[in-house]
């Protein structure tokens, strides 16, 4: 256990879900720089995968974070960290639903050359961004959210998070 | 507070203007560029560098003072005010080491290549003045980083090591006109041991404890364990500079093994952060950081040897390139490549209205790729060239060194570039007046 608040070791392990994601994504695209992946099952898991985790584990603990614990924040009086992150939400969902969209497309019927250009561009960028923002949150949020939250909070935003996933 | 929660937290106040900052980093890879030209020009007298003042000591100046001493100012200057969370009470000191220290350097270096020794002493002046200076910033922001023990320990001994250093260099520079010095040679080497392992190493340990974590998404390695490194570490340094003065051989070799013994304690904690951290795929960088891990240990068994007179006849430049260049500067060009892009996207996110900047925006990793290429071959060359005391090898090394100092250059500047205003984006915003 790293951290001390549940919601913290939470989310921390749902980051190391996120980078291991995002380290295959970036493996997948690099071993296919020039033609698109074949389809091979191995492959058709590792989409479904990213997808997965992009949609499930992703999208929630965005809105977990803006709606509960950037607003804790905020009522602390300190709203900069949370502007900054929420900012790097922003612009890192619609690429998230693309990418998704892509990869569930391509595990079932595969890439043409148009979706896996597509695919690569909006996976290379997700990727950086995300591994960015992981960075941030683990080094910044987490910690700053362990040292300073009560346990009544951490009860009541923890039962929060856990009955809405 | 982490660094990164300060930086994230309302940094905006505690970021210094990009203009200061990157001014240290664009001077650097700058100075870089023209150390490997000295290198080439000087090849067959460096590797059998022994002492003295000749064209060669001004390759080794640009590298020291040039590109680590003036990036160490330039990061310091910046990662400090953001970990203690107290502004710079103003900017202007930190631009005035800047115009000290850059044209010292410069002055220094170019009268070292034409033996000029008055204009040596004057440019020593000029740099030490500017060291001091930034030695009084340092320590008024280190007196204030309570979050950060391990780090504020390393940083004391390193401004420690910096004083005695811009003492002991304007000394060893006006000795040439003075010859006060009855053991000019043995006061040179010890101020090799006290700038290199001394100032610059124990910056380089003290800011991994923070850094490494960081880029591996880990937790910082254990308190204690990193304090013993560090005692072990600053009596080291000491102890070697002590024995090489007084030229005791017992000083030495028990400096050599507590030296040792730190570098594996300091290794065994860095391995654990790395092994325990979430990112896996830690890139480019990282391959020259554990490069520069690997020289940092080998560094001391070359100077160990060098000073028994076991290390061939060219002991002290295999030790001068293990410990400058295969340890410091290697570690240093590693980490500022993470450094800078992420300083830069810090700014103009600030700068930006729309998303925030990304790394891959604002420089492309190519030119990396071409410098860490070209580095690995010019170290090992040189190594070759040293051993074998052949000068072709080293002309080799020194033509390839430049191709990736000048690669280097051009992703600085391409960062650089980015930062600067558009016609179609507002200027960034600092209060440079203050």
């Amino acid at each position: 256990m790293m951290f001390r608040n549940r919601i913290c070791q939470r989310l921390h392990d749902e980051h190391a879900a996120t980078v291991t994601s995002m380290e295959r994504l970036e493996s997948l695209i690099a071993r296919h720089r020039g033609a698109p992946p074949t389809g091979a099952d191995a492959d058709s898991m590792l989409l479904r995968g990213i997808a997965d985790n992009v949609e499930l584990e992703v999208s929630p603990h965005f809105d977990f974070e803006e709606q509960h614990l950037f607003t804790y924040l905020e009522d602390m009086g300190d709203a900069a960290i949370g502007a900054h992150l929420a900012s790097e939400h922003e612009s890192m969902r619609p690429l998230g639903r693309r990418l998704a969209e892509l990869a569930r497309s391509a595990a079932q019927s595969g890439f043409d050359d148009a979706s896996w250009s597509e695919f690569r561009r909006i996976g290379a960028e997700l990727s950086e961004r995300m591994l960015t923002h992981v960075q941030k949150e683990e080094m910044a949020l987490l910690p700053l959210l362990d040292e300073a939250m009560d346990p009544a909070t951490e009860t009541r935003l923890f039962e929060a998070y856990t009955e809405n996933s | 507070m982490t660094l990164a929660a300060s930086f994230l937290g309302g940094a905006s106040g505690r970021l210094l203007p990009a203009s200061i900052t990157f001014r240290f980093f664009g001077a650097a890879a700058a100075f870089h560029v023209a150390a490997w030209l000295v290198l080439l020009l000087t090849a067959e007298q460096l590797i059998r560098y022994r002492g003295g003042l000749s064209p060669a000591v001004s390759a080794l100046h640009l590298l020291v003072l040039g590109v680590l001493v003036t990036t160490a100012v330039g990061s310091a200057a910046q990662l400090l005010p953001v970990a203690t969370r107290r502004a710079l009470a103003a900017h202007w000191p930190v631009r005035l080491v800047f115009w000290m220290l850059i044209p010292g350097i410069t002055l220094m270096c170019i009268s070292m290549f034409f033996v000029k020794t008055r204009l040596v002493a004057a440019g020593a002046v000029l740099t030490a003045a500017g060291l001091l200076t930034f030695a009084l910033i340092l320590a008024d922001n280190l007196r204030r980083a309570g979050s950060l023990p391990v780090v504020a320990a390393f940083g004391w001994a390193a401004l420690a090591a910096l004083v005695a250093t811009a003492l002991l260099g304007p000394a060893l520079s006006l000795d040439y006109l003075t010859h006060v010095l009855d053991q000019h040679q043995v006061y040179a080497r010890a101020h090799a041991i006290v700038a290199g392992y001394g100032f610059m190493g124990m910056l380089a340990l003290g800011f991994s404890h923070v850094l490494v974590p960081m880029f591996a998404l880990s937790p910082a390695p254990g308190r204690r364990a990193a304090f013993a490194g560090f005692v072990a570490a600053v009596g080291a340094v000491v102890l070697a500079a002590i024995g090489v003065i007084g030229d005791l051989p017992g000083i030495v070799t028990v400096a050599s093994v507590l030296g040792l013994g730190a570098v594996a304690l300091h290794l065994t904690l860095m391995v654990r952060s790395l092994k325990a951290g979430m990112r896996r795929r830690l890139g480019l960088s990282f391959i020259l950081v554990r490069a520069a891990w690997i020289a940092l240990p080998a560094s001391i068994l070359a100077g160990f040897a060098a000073y028994y007179g076991h290390a061939g006849p060219n002991g002290p430049a295999l030790f001068g390139l293990l410990l400058l260049v295969g340890w410091l500067l290697t570690f240093l060009l590693g980490i500022l490549q993470r450094i800078l892009p992420f300083l830069a996207t810090m700014h103009a996110s600030s700068a930006r209205s729309g998303t925030p900047a990304r790394v891959s925006e604002l420089a492309s990793d190519s030119p990396l790729k071409l410098h860490a290429v070209c580095h690995a071959a010019a170290f090992g060359l040189l190594v070759f060239a040293i051993v074998r005391d052949e000068p072709g090898p080293a002309v080799l090394a020194a033509w390839i060194g430049l191709t990736g100092s000048l690669a280097f250059a051009f992703f600085a500047a391409n960062v650089i570039r980015g930062l600067l205003p558009s016609p179609h984006t507002p200027a960034i915003s600092h209060q440079d007046a203050r």
